[in-house]
């Protein structure tokens, strides 16, 4: 994985870039498969600090969730194609 | 022999001013009557005068006026609410005559209006409903079980749709999955953020599943 990946937005990148490869054949399924499980734990783990701030009544801070507005506008106008529809 | 001074012009304004009120404090009731003659006979005069004073010191008394309004908000909203509901019948008509009289320029305006601002009414008008939604409980409950009942008679179309929402993994469909088996988060608690990463983790699922399917 890349430095990139520090917050939710990297991630989402790197997903898309996998999804690229795979389509492609440069990545052989099996890689695709275990980085998928990685994400989806890596999302798990963010999943359950909100239900922990949930519980305690606190707003959660997570730095993995925070996205620079920059960014953000960058993301918005290049939407990532690919998946089912 | 001393030269006695002369006066200026000003100086004997201040004279006068000076005796004016020393005589104005003895003889107070006369001096209202008089200073109401005065007015009667000199109506036009005043009138001249008061808008020559008001084109001079416009922005002055612009800027007065904006430093009062400011100061005594709540003082001026009570007299306007108190004036309002005095003569409630009689502004209502006037509004309505005034309608009648100009309604085609009134219409063009409001449809310039809307057409300018569309975007900004729309997203009022949604957020006004709904927070009425909201707040009013019979109303709230009114709306779900006529969506009950609608499910319940048109289910082929609720399915369609339910069906729809997964295959373009909507944002309903991935934040049901992700608060289905944690009872204290709700909707609301998800970032949209958080939404768009796992959307691309389904996506890549789906996609290596079809291929193992494809293989097999």
């Amino acid at each position: 994985m890349n430095d990139k990946i520090m917050n939710l937005n990297g991630l989402r990148d790197f997903l898309a870039t996998e999804l690229k490869k795979v389509a492609a054949g440069k990545i052989t399924p099996a890689t695709a498969n275990a980085s998928a499980n990685i994400a989806g734990k890596i999302l798990s783990s963010v999943k359950l600090e909100l239900e922990y701030n949930k519980l305690c009544g606190t707003t959660p801070s997570i730095d993995f969730i925070k996205i620079d507005e920059t960014e953000a506008a960058l993301l918005e106008n290049h939407e990532v194609d690919g998946g089912e529809k | 022999m001393t030269m006695r001074k002369r006066k200026t012009e000003e100086e004997i304004k201040a004279g006068y001013r000076k005796r004016y009120l020393k005589w104005k404090e003895l003889n107070q009731e006369h001096a209202k009557e008089y200073a109401k003659e005065y007015r009667e006979k000199n109506k036009e005069h005043i009138k001249q005068q008061l808008k020559k004073y008001n084109i001079l010191n416009k922005e002055r008394l612009a800027l007065k006026k904006r430093e009062y309004a400011l100061k005594n908000k709540d003082n001026i909203k009570k007299y306007h609410k108190e004036y309002y509901l005095k003569n409630k019948n009689k502004i209502l008509n006037e509004r309505h005559d005034y309608f009648v009289k100009n309604k085609s320029e009134i219409l063009k305006k409001n449809k310039e209006l809307y057409s300018r601002n569309k975007k900004i009414y729309n997203k009022n008008m949604y957020e006004n409903k709904k927070k009425k939604m909201l707040a009013d409980k019979e109303f709230k409950e009114k709306i779900y079980e006529a969506v009950r009942k609608y499910r319940k008679t048109h289910k082929h179309i609720a399915n369609i749709r339910a069906k729809k929402r997964v295959v373009e993994l909507h944002d309903c469909y991935i934040k049901n999955l992700l608060t289905k088996n944690s009872p204290n988060l709700h909707f609301n608690d998800i970032p949209q953020e958080f939404v768009n990463a796992y959307r691309e983790v389904i996506k890549l699922k789906r996609i290596l599943k079809r291929g193992e399917q494809k293989d097999e």
